[in-house]
């Protein structure tokens, strides 16, 4: 092979990867459009219909928590009024060394309790569990640093109730979400987890813990991660969903069958993104026993999270979520083309491996490669400006796909100059936005080969009004 | 800059290539742009009309749920569906006379005849709305349409069937919808519960037992679900039979959750010893619902079963009983020795302070 031979080789496989990449995306997309069709045709009955039969399992909420003192209090106020016929709350005070315990005992007339529990999972020490004398539903378990996993087994441990729900510290829930997630496990007994929507909460009002007004924030990174999520959630996990092959369920709210993950062994600690790999273990397993299970995605937008603002919190946001996923796909690697794989093990995770995992490695080769070609003279400018018309064209249009979804469903930003600037958003994120993640996923990647384990995930929040 | 694709090199296929495809995703990207801003200025329309419609006719509604007698302009078809959600969730919310003032309401309007055709005629969300429409009315003449609708594929369609039937008249419903519980795996018991509480028990006990004793074993344990919805009386007389014959311990763990019939003492106490431990918490549930003096002895044995729920079932029955005071209670626990139930009843004694 000439030289001239192995850049035209080069070059086809980057521009085969980056439309096979972008076709898969679309088919998602395609997958989406039509389920999400389908409920939006199918919800009228559930929408006149609020009364409870008595029959809802009843739903443990987790929560952990780490240094939260800001924004604890509101966020368990949001908790305590959310519409389901039976819950209970945990907190998992996660060895905070800011004042997170004082402040719940002093909101919530915390007292001491001497609970009895079957410690199914290995967890750190639990130092006690406090009961609050306002709120009968709100338990707190205060307990020795073992990080996210470790406090949510902790909770598993101590939870009462069949259904648990895995809540980050700093999500807004709306007052329906018990409600909404639930209903795939009571129309389907099969169903052993199921992921909510998130959505970004970065410029709209909230009050109390709850959202009040649905806005879009000034800052441009928050802007494009709006997009950005709308793709993850409205095709990315939507797709998947109806062939029961949806690797992940963000930790921020997961609803999950509580037998199926003690069964499992809980939360691995030793991860950073112990929410994919507990959803691809589960997978794992009950693909390989043959058992009947469903693992799916409400598209609903029920939860809204605090997305990172500046450069840096984003950066260590997207490193450790690559991390994560890196570490979820290698610890269940036995699932990839295993025989009884099914739709998991012969389509996403091999996507995954493909797009997600090694995707950064092979995208900033692709431009880095362009790049160099270009600046030493071995490709015309117009095969340089054609592979960018190429990356960017197909980023566009996967964009412009999540932002039609969200227009056929739920329309979530009401006026017009929303939709607008979001559209903006999707356009400009293209030039330099989608290259540098990649980078920061390339980074991650990296840490995954070279570097010890990551802890908590620590982003600099504004204090809770 | 402007692309020449009169190429030279050999690369030539590649950028060509590329190019189209390039193109092909920014043009369908700016078609998507263009449907996206179509789409929301249909949206702002409708909901501006909407919002139109709803002002107008929210009062309206409201006043004639009330009895007033007020004169309704005419509803257009455009507008059709968003009276008939207005309707049906106000349908859901007020009780007793209301309901017929609001029926009279619609059938002014002509809602029953729109209703009519949009379960023949109509998508998908409009014959849910149309069938929640006509059980609402109790609306007869769609009798026949609804009772074929019940066997639909879809669970929604033949549920909002069922639902509408039982509305319309639950005596002569429950014998259609009955047989169907039973069949249909795919209904949501949530949903099934639903209609059965809308009836009466008096209506839904004797089929349900009925259905209950032909059922095959693998039916059963769905459908004794159901029973804490029926009369007490003819719902424990058919659990006896169960747990009399039956080795289905899921089946004997439900029973055991509904029953509260205090003739069945003897029953629960014998599920005390069961080696299944999903069994044994029933049991120790079922004490503490109608257990008697006698009885504190079996829970205060339970208090050391190796399964936590048990033994916690066993402590929160033993505090639930009537004559079991706070003092009786650390009077209990003083004399144990074992350390799961103390810690267990020390427990629940401070979930009965807090």
């Amino acid at each position: 092979m000439n030289y001239q031979s192995a850049i035209e080789l080069g070059q086809w496989i980057f521009l085969l990867y980056f439309i096979l990449l972008n076709t898969g995306y679309l088919m998602l997309n395609m997958l989406s459009m039509i389920n999400i069709s389908r409920m939006m045709r199918e919800n009228v009955s559930d929408e006149l219909s609020q009364i409870y039969s008595g029959f809802e399992t009843p739903i443990t909420l987790l929560m952990p928590a780490y240094n939260e003192q800001a924004t604890i209090a509101p966020s368990i106020r949001s908790l305590l009024q959310l519409s389901y016929p039976q819950y209970e709350i945990l907190i998992i005070n996660d060895g905070s060394v800011d004042d997170t315990l004082t402040v719940l005992q002093r909101e919530f007339s915390l007292v001491p309790f001497p609970e009895t529990y079957r410690a199914r999972i290995t967890t750190q020490t639990v130092r006690g569990i406090y009961h609050s004398t306002v709120f009968p539903n709100l338990r707190v378990i205060d307990k020795e640093n073992g990080g996210k996993a470790d406090s949510l087994n902790a909770g598993i441990n101590v939870s009462r109730y069949p259904l648990f729900c895995a809540v980050d510290a700093d999500s807004v829930l709306q007052r329906d979400s018990l409600q909404r997630v639930a209903k795939p496990f009571l129309e389907d007994s099969t169903v052993i987890a199921c992921g909510g929507s998130i959505r970004i909460a970065n410029g709209c009002q909230i009050s109390g813990g709850f959202l009040e007004k649905i806005g879009l924030p000034p800052s441009f990174l928050a802007r494009v991660q709006i997009v950005e999520y709308l793709r993850a959630f409205l095709f990315g996990r939507m797709g998947w969903s109806p062939i029961n092959a949806m690797l992940i369920i963000s930790g921020a709210f997961g609803l999950f069958k509580k037998d199926a993950v003690v069964d499992a062994g809980g939360y691995r600690t030793d991860t950073i993104g112990e929410d994919m790999e507990l959803v691809v273990r589960l997978h794992r397993r009950y693909r390989l026993a043959k058992k009947p299970y469903k693992i799916v995605f409400v598209p609903d937008p029920i939860c809204w999270t605090e997305a990172p603002e500046n450069l840096k919190t984003l950066r260590l946001q997207r490193t450790r979520w690559q991390r994560g996923l890196a570490e979820s796909l290698s610890m269940n690697i036995g699932l990839l083309f295993h025989p009884k794989g099914g739709t998991v093990g012969w389509l996403a995770f091999p996507f995954t491996v493909i797009f997600e995992w090694l995707g950064p490695l092979l995208e900033v080769t692709g431009y880095l490669f362009m790049i160099l070609l270009f600046y030493f003279g071995m490709i015309s400018a117009t095969a340089f400006w054609v592979f960018l018309l190429v990356a960017i064209g197909f980023g566009l249009l996967l964009s412009m796909s999540a932002l039609l979804l969200e227009e056929m469903s739920f329309h979530v930003y009401p006026r017009a100059s929303q939709l607008i600037s979001l559209m903006l958003a999707a356009l400009i994120e293209n030039f330099g936005y989608r290259q540098l993640t990649s980078v920061w996923r390339l980074t991650g990647l990296m840490s995954w080969l070279f570097f010890s384990k990551g802890r908590w995930g620590v982003m600099k929040r504004k204090d809770a009004k | 800059m402007g692309f020449n694709l009169d190429y030279a090199s050999n690369s030539d296929q590649i950028i060509r290539f590329a190019f189209i495809a390039g193109l092909a995703a920014v043009s369908l990207a700016a078609l998507l742009v263009i449907q996206v801003i179509v789409m929301r200025f249909k949206l702002i329309r409708r909901e501006q009309r909407k919002a139109r419609f709803r002002a107008l006719w929210r009062p309206l509604m409201a006043q004639s749920a009330t009895g007033e007698s007020v004169s309704y302009p005419k509803v257009a078809e455009v507008d059709t569906k968003e009276f008939l959600i207005m309707w049906n969730h106000l349908q859901e919310l007020i009780r007793g006379t209301s309901k017929n003032s609001l029926n009279q309401l619609a059938c002014s309007v002509g809602m029953n005849l729109t209703a009519k055709k949009l379960l023949l005629r109509g998508a998908f969300s409009e014959r849910i709305l149309a069938m929640m429409t006509l059980g609402n009315l109790r609306e007869k003449s769609a009798w026949s349409i609804l009772a074929d609708l019940m066997h639909d594929e879809s669970p929604l369609i033949s549920l909002a069937a069922s639902s509408a039937l039982m509305k319309i008249d639950a005596d002569m419903g429950i014998n259609l919808f009955m047989p169907l519980v039973t069949l249909r795996d795919d209904w949501p018991s949530v949903k099934v519960a639903m209609i059965f509480k809308e009836a009466s028990s008096a209506v839904i006990t004797e089929p349900l037992v009925k259905a209950i004793r032909g059922a095959k074993p693998s039916q059963i344990r769905r459908l004794i679900n159901f029973l804490e919805l029926a009369n007490v009386a003819e719902s424990s007389q058919v659990m006896r039979e169960i747990l009399a014959v039956s080795r289905d311990q899921q089946a004997i763990a439900t029973c055991l959750r509904i029953m509260k019939d205090p003739r069945d003492l003897d029953m629960v106490r014998s599920q005390t010893i069961n080696p299944i431990w999903i069994v044994r918490v029933q049991a120790a549930a079922a004490l503490g619902r109608i257990g008697v003096e006698e009885d504190k002895a079996r829970l205060i044995k339970l208090l050391v079963d190796p399964q936590w729920w048990v033994r916690y079932r066993a402590a929160t029955s033993l505090s639930q009983l009537p004559f079991v005071s706070i003092e009786e209670l650390q009077r209990i626990l003083s004399e144990q020795t074992d350390r799961f139930a103390i810690d267990m009843l020390n427990q629940v004694l401070a979930e009965r302070v807090v």
